[in-house]
C-alpha cells in the first residue's frame, strides 16, 4: 500500500522491541469484547486508475455541470485566474500545519497578514481576522461578539427581513440554547428595504433596552443594496451593536462599505473571491471590527513582529482569546479555520488588484441590469402582473410572483433545464407582501449578452405557453 | 527542510505595488448598456495592490518557501495526525463536475454528489460503529458543537436539557469552549495518576441528575485507551445522560475498535486528521459527527436519503422536525468530502486496519526509543501517540520550548508542546503511519541528540539559546506582536500606492 510503508519485518521488530508477541498484545488495553475480530464491512481497496474511474463516473452523474447557471442567493459562480490553483496546490501551503511555530511558518503567516489587510480594506474597518467558516457562522460570531461588547448575555437581536433564510436558520441553531431571541426587522413590502423609522414604528415607539445587536444584510435576498445609514441610525437609537452582513464582497467595489458608514462589525461570505461554488464548500467567512474591540473578536489573528535578529516577521497574536488557552471562557470554540481558502482570496485579490476587483463587479452588475431591462420589457408585454424588483441592485435581479402565476416559476425552470439553463432560485417574499413568491437570477462576469438573450427567450416562451 | 535559497526578508504586497500594474484578464467589451453610478457609492476605492502576474506568482512562491510542510518533512505533532495528503485527493476534488456545482441546484441534477455523500456517510458509520453520520460540520470544533447540541436537544425532548457537562482536564480546549456555547456549565474532572478516567469519581459527580453528559477523548490525549469506556457509557446512560467522544484520535482505532460499539452516543471526525484532507496551514477542516440510534432524530438537516419512490435516486431531506437545525451553510465542506471519500476508497477494509496498526506500532517505537532519554508521562504501551516531559532536561535549565526550537534546527517540526495541560512541560509525539520507519528513527536520533546536549554543563547557552539558528528566521518575538498589535498594512501606516483620494 503506497501510503503505508511499514513492512511485516519492521512490524515484527517493533513488537519485539516492545516485548510483546503480537499486535493484539500491544493493544491489550482495549478490552477483548471491543476489539474487532474481522475486517470492516467495506470493499477492498482500489488502485488509482480504478478510483479515478469510479469517481469520474459519480462526477458525470451531476447533470448540472456545464449548464449555464443563474443560481445565486449567497454562492456565485465567478471566474478565477488559474494562477490561484497553481499557488494553492503548492505542497508548502497545502500541507502546512496551523502556524503555531512561527519560525517555520512565515509563508502562511505573512499571507494571512496580507489577507487581513485586504479584507479590512474592503469591509472598511480597522481589523479583520484570519477567517471563519462561512458567511452564516460569521454572522453568528458577530452576534456573540455583540453580546460580549454589550455585556448582555441574553436579550434580543433584530435581523433584517431581506437576510437569506439559510443565515437565519444557522442563527436560530446557535442562539436558541443561549437565550438570545431573534426578531425580524421588517422590510417595506413595496421597496423591499428596511428603514430605521419603520423599525421605530415596529417596536411601537418604545425604547427597549434588551436589544443586543442589529443585523442588516446587503445586498439583500431580493438583490437590492440596503442603506447602512439605516442600520447605523437604528442601532444608535437602541444602543445596540450594528452588524453589517455583506452578502457579496464584490458589491463593495462599487457601493459604500459598512466601515465607511461607521458600522461596528462587518461580516461577509468571501466565496466569490476566487473560491469555487463546489456544491457548498469550503467557503470563507470574513470578519472585521474596530481596533478597540479586538480583544472580543473570535478566531485567529496574525500580527507583525520581529525575530531575534530584528528581521520583520509574523506570528499568531492575542491567542489568549482562543479556545486552546482560554478553554470554556474563549471568545469562540473555533480552531481550524479556512486558511487555504483565505490564501485563495489573498491570491485572487493580489491578481485582480484595485482595478480588476472593480471591473468584475461592474461586469456582473452590467449583466444583471441588462437582464433586468430585458425582463421588464418582456413582462410589460406578456405578463403585467409579474413584477421585476426595482431599486439599487448589484448582481442579482428578482421577479415577484402573484398567486395567479404561482406555478409559472416551476414551468420556467423545467423548460430552461431542457435548454441547459438553470433559471434562478425561488425566494420568499416579505410577510406583508401581496405576492406569493419570488424568483431571483444571479449574474457574474461569466454571462455574455447572448446567454442572457437565451434566458429571456425561455422566459418569453414559458409565459406564452402559460397563458394558453 | 529542503535546499531552497531562503529569501532573507519578503516584501509585502503593499510594498511592491505600483500604480498601473495589472495581473487580471477580463473581457474588455461585453456591449452591455451603461449602468448609472450607484447612488451611495464607495467613497474611496478599496486600496488593493497593483501588480503584474509574475510579481504575484513570485511573491507567493517565495512565501511558500518559508513554510515547513508535510511534503517537506515529518510533523510529529501529537493529536494533530499530520499524515501524508495523497495527491489523488486533489485530483478528484478538482473534477469540474464537482467544482462548478451550485449548492442550491435541484437534487435530480446533482445525483453524483449526493451519492458520494451517501456513500461517505455509510463508510464512516461502518468505520466508527455509529448508526448515522452528519457531514455538515465545517471542522472538528463544529462537529463537537453539533454533537453537544444534539445531546441537548435529546435531553430537552425528554423534558430537561440539564445544566452541566463533565470534561476531563486532559481534554482539547475546544471541548470546554463548545460546551459553553451550547449553554452548559463545564465541570472539570481532575486527571488520575494513571492518566485514565476515574469511574468512581464520575459516579459521584452524576448523582444529582443535573449532568447532561461527558465529553471524553479516546484514546485520551496521553495516547492511552480508556479501557473502561463501555462501563463509563453504561454509567452515564444509567444516569440518563449521554456520552460524547472527541474523535481527534480516531486514527488509533481504525479497523481495531469502534467507539459506537462501546456505547458512545456521538463522536466527531476530523477529516483533515484521520482521512487525509489537507491541513492547508490551518484549515479548512471537515468535521462530521457519528451518532447512535438515540440521536438520529436530532441530526442537522438536510440529510441525504435514498428516494422512497426509487432507490436508485438520492435526495436531500429537509423535513426533520426534531433536528437541531443547520450548523452552517449548505451541506458542509463538500470538496473535502470528495477527498476523504477518495482516500477511504483507496484504503479499503484491509488498508484501514493497516492504518490503525501502523500508527500504533510507530508510536510505540518512538516510546521505546526515547523513554530512556526523556521522562515518559505514563509508562505503558501507548496507542497512536506518546507523551514525554522535560523533567530530566529542565533540571539542567533546558525546557520543552527549547527542545522544540532546537529540533527545528535539526530539520524537524516540533511535537505538540505543553499539551495536555495536566503534564508539566509535555512533549506529545505522534509519528503517523505514513512515515517510513527510517524517518521515524531519524527523528528519534535527533531527539536523543538533544537529550544528550541538554546534559552538558552550560547546556542552555551552548545549544539552546537563540534557537533556531539554521532557519531564515530566528526565534520570533510573540510578546512584541501582542504589545504592538500591528494587524495589517494600515497599522504600518502604508497602503498600496498610498491612500486613494479617488472619489468615483
Amino acid at each position: 500500500m503506497r501510503y503505508l510503508p511499514l513492512t511485516e519485518a519492521e512490524k515484527q521488530n517493533i513488537l519485539g522491541l516492545c516485548g510483546v508477541g503480537s499486535f493484539q498484545e500491544l493493544v491489550s488495553s482495549i478490552p477483548e469484547e471491543l476489539q474487532l475480530k474481522g475486517l470492516l464491512d467495506l470493499e477492498p481497496g482500489l488502485s488509482e486508475m480504478e478510483i479515478i474511474g469510479r469517481i469520474s463516473k459519480l462526477a458525470k452523474k451531476n447533470k448540472a455541470a456545464g449548464m449555464v447557471s443563474y443560481l445565486g442567493q449567497g454562492a456565485y459562480d465567478h471566474s478565477w485566474p488559474v494562477v490561484i490553483d497553481q499557488i494553492t496546490n503548492r505542497g508548502e501551503f497545502l500541507t502546512a500545519y496551523t502556524p503555531y511555530q512561527p519560525e517555520v511558518a512565515q509563508g502562511t503567516l505573512q499571507a494571512i497578514f496580507e489577507f487581513q489587510s485586504m479584507i479590512a480594506e474592503i469591509l472598511g474597518l480597522e481589523v479583520a481576522n484570519a477567517s471563519l467558516y462561512d458567511g452564516s457562522t460569521a454572522v453568528v460570531e458577530a452576534v456573540l461578539m455583540a453580546s460580549r461588547i454589550q455585556a448582555k448575555k441574553t436579550g434580543r437581536i433584530l435581523v433584517s427581513e431581506g437576510t437569506y433564510p439559510h443565515v437565519m436558520e444557522v442563527l436560530r441553531t446557535y442562539l436558541t440554547p443561549l437565550g438570545i431571541s431573534i426578531e425580524t426587522w421588517v422590510s417595506d413590502p413595496s421597496t423591499l428595504l428596511v428603514s430605521a423609522s419603520a423599525l421605530e414604528k415596529q417596536l411601537g415607539g418604545s425604547q427597549p433596552t434588551d436589544i443586543i445587536g442589529i443585523v442588516l444584510q446587503s445586498p439583500n435576498r431580493f438583490g437590492l443594496v440596503e442603506d447602512w445609514a439605516e442600520l447605523k441610525f437604528a442601532s444608535q437609537n437602541l444602543k445596540a451593536t450594528s452588524i453589517g452582513f455583506v452578502s457579496h464582497p464584490h458589491a463593495l467595489a462599487l457601493f459604500e462599505s459598512p466601515g465607511e458608514a461607521d458600522i461596528d462589525l462587518a461580516v461577509s461570505e468571501g466565496q466569490s473571491l476566487g473560491i469555487p461554488v463546489g456544491f457548498g464548500g469550503p467557503y470563507l467567512g470574513l470578519f472585521a471590527c474596530r481596533k478597540k474591540d479586538v480583544r472580543q473578536m473570535p478566531g485567529r489573528l496574525v500580527g507583525l513582529t520581529e525575530d531575534a535578529n530584528r528581521q520583520r516577521a509574523f506570528c499568531i497574536t492575542l491567542s489568549t482569546r482562543e479556545q486552546h488557552i482560554r478553554r470554556e471562557r474563549a471568545t469562540s470554540n473555533i480552531c481550524s479555520n479556512q486558511s487555504l481558502m483565505a490564501l485563495r482570496a489573498t491570491v485572487y485579490l493580489s491578481l485582480m488588484g484595485r482595478e480588476g476587483f472593480r471591473r468584475v463587479a461592474e461586469l456582473s452588475r452590467a449583466a444583471a441590469h441588462y437582464a433586468r431591462q430585458g425582463l421588464k420589457a418582456l413582462l410589460n408585454k406578456e405578463a403585467r402582473d409579474l413584477v421585476v424588483v426595482e431599486g439599487e441592485a448589484f448582481n442579482e435581479i428578482s421577479i415577484l410572483v402573484p398567486s395567479k402565476y404561482a406555478l409559472w416559476p416551476e414551468t420556467l425552470q423545467a423548460a430552461a433545464e431542457s435548454q441547459n439553463i438553470l433559471a434562478g432560485l425561488s425566494i420568499d417574499v416579505p410577510r406583508a407582501s401581496s405576492f406569493v413568491s419570488g424568483l431571483a437570477f444571479a449574474f457574474t462576469e461569466k454571462h455574455e449578452k447572448k446567454d442572457i438573450d437565451d434566458l429571456l427567450r425561455v422566459v418569453e416562451l414559458t409565459l406564452k405557453k402559460f397563458h394558453k | 527542510m529542503g535546499s531552497t535559497q531562503w529569501p532573507l526578508r519578503t516584501a509585502l504586497l503593499s510594498e511592491i505595488s505600483r500604480e498601473g500594474h495589472e495581473a487580471f484578464s477580463l473581457p474588455k467589451n461585453r456591449a452591455f448598456p451603461e449602468v448609472p453610478q450607484p447612488k451611495k457609492g464607495r467613497k474611496a476605492r478599496a486600496a488593493l495592490p497593483e501588480l503584474s502576474e509574475l510579481e504575484v506568482v513570485r511573491h507567493f512562491t517565495l512565501l511558500s518557501q518559508l513554510n515547513y510542510s508535510i511534503d517537506g518533512g515529518m510533523y510529529p505533532l501529537g493529536s494533530c495526525t499530520m499524515k501524508y495528503n495523497p495527491r489523488i485527493n486533489e485530483h478528484t476534488a478538482s473534477m469540474p463536475e464537482f467544482v462548478h456545482l451550485h449548492p442550491r441546484t435541484p437534487d435530480h441534477l446533482v445525483q453524483g454528489a449526493l451519492e458520494l455523500m451517501y456513500n461517505l456517510e455509510n463508510a464512516l458509520a461502518e468505520i466508527s460503529g455509529f448508526s448515522r453520520v452528519t457531514l455538515q460540520p465545517a471542522a472538528g470544533a463544529q462537529g463537537e458543537y453539533a454533537g453537544i447540541r444534539m445531546i441537548r436537544a435529546c435531553l430537552q425532548a425528554r423534558g430537561n436539557a440539564r445544566r452541566k457537562i463533565l470534561i476531563p482536564e486532559s481534554a482539547h480546549g475546544t471541548n470546554g469552549a463548545t460546551a459553553a456555547i451550547c449553554g452548559y456549565e463545564v465541570v472539570n474532572i481532575p486527571a488520575q495518576v494513571n492518566g485514565l478516567t476515574n469511574l468512581a469519581q464520575i459516579e459521584q459527580l452524576t448523582r444529582e441528575g443535573d449532568v447532561a453528559g461527558i465529553m471524553i477523548t479516546n484514546p485520551n490525549t496521553l495516547g492511552l485507551f480508556e479501557g473502561d469506556i463501555k462501563k463509563l457509557c453504561d454509567l452515564i446512560h444509567e444516569r440518563e445522560g449521554l456520552v460524547y467522544c472527541d474523535g481527534a484520535n480516531l486514527n488509533a482505532m481504525l479497523g481495531i475498535t469502534r467507539p459506537g460499539d462501546a456505547g458512545v452516543d456521538v463522536m466527531h471526525f476530523n477529516m483533515h486528521k484521520t482521512f487525509t484532507t489537507p491541513h492547508g496551514g490551518g484549515g479548512p477542516g471537515c468535521g462530521a459527527a457519528g451518532v447512535s440510534k438515540t440521536l438520529i432524530p436530532f441530526l442537522p438537516y438536510p440529510t441525504v436519503e435514498k428516494s422512497p419512490a426509487n432507490s436508485e435516486l438520492f435526495m436531500l431531506d429537509n423535513n426533520r422536525p426534531q433536528s437541531i437545525g443547520k450548523v452552517k451553510d449548505y451541506f458542509g465542506h463538500f470538496l473535502m468530502m470528495v477527498r476523504a471519500y477518495t482516500y477511504i476508497t483507496e484504503l479499503g477494509n484491509d488498508g484501514i486496519r493497516k492504518v490503525g496498526e501502523d500508527a500504533v506500532l510507530l508510536a510505540n517505537y518512538v516510546r521505546m526509543r526515547l523513554k530512556d532519554h526523556y521522562q515518559i508521562a505514563f509508562d505503558q504501551a501507548c496507542m497512536h501517540e506518546v507523551v514525554f516531559t522535560d523533567k530530566k532536561q529542565n533540571a539542567n535549565g533546558v525546557k520543552t520550548l527549547d527542545i522544540a526550537k532546537r529540533l527545528i534546527d535539526l530539520g524537524f517540526h516540533p511535537p505538540t508542546v505543553y499539551f495536555p495541560l495536566i503534564v508539566p512541560g509535555a512533549l506529545m509525539i505522534e509519528p503517523t503511519e505514513t512515515e517510513c520507519l527510517d524517518t521515524v528513527e531519524k527523528f528519534c536520533k535527533a531527539m536523543i541528540q538533544i537529550a544528550e546536549e541538554a546534559k552538558e554543563p552550560d547546556a542552555f547557552q551552548r545549544h539552546f539559546a537563540n534557537t533556531p539558528k539554521e532557519m531564515p528566521y530566528a526565534r520570533i518575538n510573540e510578546t512584541k506582536a501582542a504589545k504592538d498589535l500591528i494587524l495589517n498594512w494600515k497599522d504600518l501606516s502604508h497602503s498600496p500606492g498610498g491612500p486613494s483620494q479617488d472619489n468615483r
